[in-house]
């Protein structure tokens, strides 16, 4: 079972989003994964998780509202048998 | 202008726009020590050496190379391609621009006019070759959006304003025989002003308020009605020389102006999240000042006559001057610079960390890169500046205050050079 940290940063304002989600990951151990929750599209953000090695996954629904999963890519498997991919 | 598809990788080297943004502040001290050691009354006219020197300062020295700096930084992001020749393209045009306003400002403040033909070339040879290398780059691959609306027409003003400049001041130089269009200057200075700055600054904002103050959009209508009045009233007082029209192109566009900032103001006040946020005060401080230069404008057309004193009368445009420039658009420069350079300074540091986790864990929080409180003695010191420039212009004809004033100024000018990253911060990082 991994261990999800939630940030909902829809409301927001730049840079408090990035801030936040950047010390989180800083912190993120194997077996621990960041959803994160936007109102837009991260960019920069994955910049810094390919230099942290990790992985990321998208999912924008139809408000615009976007979903991001931030993992080690080890933990893909396991996410995707816990539906979280 | 939407931001999906934005592309990081194309992102430009950090000096490109930095060179731009460190240079912008030292025209406005340049400006401050012009009309501090001008030998003439500044005030005293809004054509005097030392004002249109001061002005031409900041509205080409400061707003065009911020502007110009954020644009070589902008394009490449949301077009996908890097600039070809990017960084022998930005020394170009960086060193054209300011060796044009230097040229064009020493021939203003020293009435020789001659210079004239040497700033001109220069200076339409800084815009040329930017439009040259982006301009194509960002029609062609930018799709519409509200906010590219409402800039495309700020293009189109800012060529007709340096159209007309490269006209009047060829005319100064004494290379064009005396211009048919009598009102030249005046219509120069409106394409430039609610033209190229207030429909540029409202293109940004379509954008930029909504993502970095959290607060709902502007309705499409009302964001493509806006930009489409103020073209068409400048159209009008540039084209049709009657009195009805012109009242109410000048109605027309202070009304626009006045619907603009009430509503953005009001989106403001919609933020989700009500933390102190300096670039929102530098935002509310530019448009009251757009507010109160659209009332006053309004009342000097309609009732300036009545004004029985003529030095009240050569006061009243040199104080909308003063808020639309340094008020409105200097306010939301530098309101805006406190979110792009911590911004662009983490990217860099980022990308100079990029080989070590250890490094990239230990960058600076964004937030850190320009100190909160730093931000706000920029703020305070930029609204005492406006007060006492106001106060200088009122009182123009007072030399003890005028210094006074001056000694004030110098300070808030150099201040945006401070927001700039510390450089005690930048090494230990890369």
């Amino acid at each position: 079972m991994l261990i999800e940290t939630t940030l909902d940063a829809r409301d927001m304002a730049p840079p408090e989003p990035f801030d936040r989600a950047t010390a989180i990951l800083r912190q993120l151990q194997p077996g621990q994964y960041l959803r994160m929750l936007h109102r837009r599209v991260p960019y920069p953000l994955f910049e810094f998780c390919r230099g942290m090695s990790l992985a990321y996954r998208v999912n924008e629904d139809a408000a615009a509202n976007c979903e991001i999963i931030i993992y080690f890519p080890a933990d893909e498997r396991t996410l995707r048998q816990e539906r979280v991919l | 202008m939407r931001m999906k598809g934005l592309s990081l990788e194309t992102i430009p080297p950090i000096h490109i726009p930095f060179r731009f943004f460190n240079t912008a502040p030292w025209m406005g001290v340049l400006a401050a020590l012009v009309l501090l050691f001008g030998t003439g009354q500044p005030y005293g006219s809004q054509w005097s050496p030392e004002l249109l020197a001061a002005t031409h300062l900041l509205t080409l020295g400061f707003m065009a190379m911020v502007m110009l700096g954020a644009m070589f930084q902008l394009v490449p992001v949301i077009s996908g391609r890097t600039i070809p020749g990017g960084t022998v393209v930005a020394t170009l045009v960086h060193m054209l621009l300011l060796i044009g306003v230097l040229l064009l400002v020493a021939g203003f403040y020293w009435q020789a006019y001659w210079l004239f033909a040497w700033a001109l070339p220069v200076l339409l040879g800084a815009f040329a070759v930017f439009l040259l290398a982006l301009g194509s780059l960002l029609l062609r691959r930018i799709g519409g959006g509200d906010a590219i609306y409402s800039i495309r027409f700020a293009a189109l003003s800012l060529l007709i304003t340096i159209g007309l400049g490269a006209l009047r001041s060829a005319n100064y130089a004494g290379l064009l025989e005396p211009l048919t269009l009598a009102n030249i200057a005046n219509i120069h200075l409106a394409w430039g002003l609610a033209g190229w700055v207030l429909l540029l600054v409202m293109g940004a904002s379509y954008q930029v308020i909504p993502m970095f103050h959290v607060t709902p959009s502007y309705p499409s209508l009302l964001a493509r009605a806006l930009p489409t009045v103020v073209l068409l009233s400048l159209l009008l007082l540039t084209l049709i020389d009657h009195t009805v029209v012109q009242a109410l192109a000048v109605v027309a566009l202070c009304t626009t102006a006045i619907v603009y900032a009430v509503y953005t103001i009001r989106l403001l006040n919609q933020r989700k999240r009500k933390i102190p946020d300096i670039t929102a005060r530098f935002w509310r401080l530019s448009l009251t000042c757009l507010m109160v230069s659209a009332l006053l404008l309004l009342g000097f057309y309609f009732a300036g006559h009545l004004l029985s004193s003529v030095e009240l009368q050569q006061m009243a445009p040199i104080i909308i001057g003063i808020l639309m420039i340094y008020g409105f658009a200097g306010s939301v420069i530098m309101g805006m610079l406190q979110k792009i350079v911590p911004f662009l300074s983490y990217l860099h540091l980022q990308r100079r960390c990029m080989s070590s986790f250890e490094l990239l864990k230990t960058l600076p929080h964004m937030g850190e890169i320009i100190p909160e409180s730093r931000s706000r003695w920029q703020f305070r010191l930029h609204w005492s500046v406006l007060l006492v420039l106001l106060a200088a212009a009122i009182t123009g004809f007072l030399p003890s205050l005028r210094h006074c004033c001056w000694r004030q100024i110098l300070p808030g000018w150099a201040s945006p050079w401070p927001v700039l990253p510390a450089s005690t911060t930048v090494p230990l990082h890369v």
